[in-house]
């Protein structure tokens, strides 16, 4: 597989001088066609920043430091306005979490499907309709033709989330960025609109970047992981090593938090002590340090990079133990 | 710390005859208006024949999706939610009709936890205050030096240190937020807590923290917990007994280790299915659902999954099953458990 997406030692910082608050440091990660990467991190980590700044939708106040994105052989940061807005929602195109907000309530879910394909694709807005029908059909909503007439509030939330899906699909894109899709949804149809989603990536051989906090839909849905710590990659391995090899003290302790089947009901969970570190206010070397049970004063003096742990591209940023 | 916290009531061994809170036929129906008069169409029938027994020192918790009614139960059994029909008993007395008065000392015994630790505190009274809030309003809280000493124990006993009470709300995090609403909880000593979606806003490993501090507290104050959830890994790990609820309905009921090891219930079974299970090597052995949960103002007739249920017989979409009792639970639903 040839990677699609690229992102190298790409920093972000927020505030009105450039170096204000880093809220992502140095993140290094790519996915390929046919992949799903998912990132994976509590509140606060940069994952949901990290997603934004690929489609640069940083907004204000928000910019890419340093590093590049490689997508397709060609570096997004330093595009131009326009030949970004060419790329996004054709090339790569977004799932947000909050399918209530992200649909305007004001217009039909025909118009809203149909959009990116008339503006990208530049066909009439009668085939662009029938193109959005195909969509919904595709990914099961009953009746297509009908509710491409109907507004957003008459479909559930599930439905919603498939209209998204929708939209994301509308042009094909060779790489789909997907933040938190389920977290508003049930359980059952949370597994539902994963299952679809992933289905449809793999039919169109795309990248998917799965952005979640949590550890039961990356095990089930991801290739790649990347666990993300105070704006940092702290580890990162397949989606079976990881699981089976976790190495860095943050992922052993989520692993170690998540109540369940592998543990004993009723037994004290060995959670992390303290809580996420304030970007704003990082202590000095490793983020993860003053929570971390394996540290020592070494833990201090320099933020640890990634650095290669077993084969198979399994990586931790760690130099407290092996 | 805990001369001053221990609790008398909370000894009172589990027993099959007195239940600490027993919950029959408990009924919470919402009326539909429409119309220029707001004339009333029909009833949203948000719980509709719910029972259980929760014991003292014990764990119930309520699991279900969206709209299923396990809030709804929840507000009704702290008369939070006035309700239709059914009744509710506490410590052996009938609360379903008390009046506002004679609710009070029940209240004492009752605490809720909320869901959402930013909007459930006061962002303009200091901790201190809010965790004394309930002792004042009782009538309990004593001399100013006893109160200070006893907001300091209670924020100990949750993990927080006594100097954190002259902070405000906004100047901790959600974690940390949480524990001052247990403290609150824990203020007048209460028997039962009723826990409504407690942990849900929490990242993981905050989560884990504040699920072990319920548990600590539970063994240490012999408190029993109605612990409401959509979460399952959460509720397997800390439940004694576990009732699923799908529209308005307990569908099953069981010890913990009876429903997740071997659900009986088709939608059990499908819920459980549903879930992730963060282990990459393991898939699920049940039927994955088809469609989403009907609306409870238009509800299916006869068993409200059967649209859904991979094992429907035509009597589902006719009779409303009864939660019956067979072998080590309750469980509604006739192809499982026949009449």
């Amino acid at each position: 597989m040839s990677t699609l997406l690229r992102v190298e030692d790409l920093s972000i910082a927020f505030g009105e001088a450039p170096d204000d608050v880093r809220v992502v440091e140095s993140v290094t990660f790519d996915v390929a066609r046919g992949e799903t990467l998912a990132i994976v991190g509590e509140s606060g980590s940069g994952k949901s920043v990290t997603a934004l700044s690929i489609l640069g939708l940083l907004g204000h106040g928000g910019s890419i430091v340093d590093g590049s994105i490689c997508f397709g052989g060609v570096d997004l940061h330093t595009l131009d306005e326009a030949a970004v807005r060419r790329i996004r929602g054709n090339e790569i195109s977004m799932i947000f979490q909050e399918p209530m907000t992200s649909l305007n309530p004001a217009l039909t879910i025909g118009k809203q499907v149909a959009e990116p394909i008339r503006i990208h694709r530049g066909v009439s807005w009668k085939e662009a309709l029938e193109e959005a029908a195909q969509l919904l059909e595709r990914v099961s909503i009953p009746d297509p033709r009908q509710r491409l007439k109907d507004y957003p509030h008459q479909f559930s939330g599930g439905m919603r989330q498939r209209v998204m899906i929708a939209m994301a699909l509308a042009c094909s894109p060779a790489l789909i960025i997907a933040d938190e899709p389920t977290t508003a949804l049930d359980v059952t149809v949370q597994a539902q609109v994963l299952n679809l989603l992933k289905t449809l990536t793999r039919e169109m051989n795309s990248a998917l970047v799965l952005i979640t906090h949590d550890l039961g839909v990356v095990a089930q849905y991801a290739d790649k992981v990347a666990v993300m710590y105070a704006g940092g990659i702290v580890e990162t391995a397949t989606a079976q090593e990881l699981y089976r090899n976790p190495k860095h003290p943050y992922t052993l302790g989520l692993m170690a938090s998540i109540p369940g089947a592998s543990v004993n009901p009723r037994s004290r969970l060995k959670a992390i002590d303290g809580s996420p570190p304030d970007v704003a206010n990082l202590p000095d070397g490793c983020p993860f340090a003053p929570r971390c049970q394996f540290a020592h004063e070494g833990c201090t003096a320099f933020r640890p990079p990634l650095r290669a742990v077993g084969g198979g591209g399994h990586m931790m940023a760690c130099v407290g133990y092996d | 710390m805990t001369e001053i916290i221990s609790n008398p009531n909370a000894v009172t061994p589990a027993t099959e005859t007195h239940p600490l809170l027993r919950v029959e036929n408990l009924a919470v129906h919402f009326p539909i208006r429409a119309g220029p008069l707001a004339t009333v169409s029909g009833h949203v029938k948000a719980v509709d024949g719910v029972s259980f027994d929760l014991h003292a020192g014990e764990t119930l918790s309520i699991v279900g999706e969206s709209g299923c009614g396990k809030t709804t139960c929840a507000m009704a059994i702290a008369r939070l939610q006035t309700p239709t029909d059914g009744r509710i008993s506490f410590a052996g007395q009938d609360i379903t009709d008390l009046e506002s008065r004679r609710l009070r000392p029940v209240r004492r015994r009752m605490q809720i936890v909320f869901q959402d630790p930013f909007s459930s505190l006061n962002p303009r009274m200091k901790v201190s205050d809010i965790v004394a809030e309930p002792l004042v309003v009782h009538g309990l809280a004593g001399e100013p030096d006893v109160l200070r000493r006893r907001v300091g124990d209670l924020l100990a006993l949750v993990g927080l240190s006594p100097e954190m009470g002259r902070r405000y709300p906004h100047q901790f995090s959600g974690g940390q937020r949480q524990r001052i609403s247990i403290a609150r909880a824990l203020a007048l000593e209460p028997d039962l807590i009723i826990c409504d979606e407690a942990v849900s806003a929490l990242d993981v490993s905050i989560q884990a923290q504040i699920l072990n501090l319920l548990m600590d507290l539970q063994q240490r104050l012999g408190l029993a917990y109605l612990f409401i959830s959509h979460d399952l890994s959460v509720v397997r790990h800390i439940s004694h007994k576990v009732a699923v609820m799908y529209l308005g309905r307990i569908v099953e009921l069981a010890d913990r280790d009876a429903l997740f090891n071997d659900p009986q219930h088709p939608y059990t079974q499908a819920l459980l299915a549903a879930a992730p299970v963060p282990d990459p090597d393991r898939a699920s052995p049940y039927l994955p659902l088809k469609g989403e949960a009907p609306n409870a103002r238009n509800p299916p007739s006869g068993c409200p999954f059967h649209p859904r249920c991979p094992h429907a017989i035509s009597q589902c979409s006719t009779d409303v099953p009864a939660l019956r009792q067979v072998g080590n639970r309750s469980i509604a639903c006739p192809v499982v458990a026949p009449a």
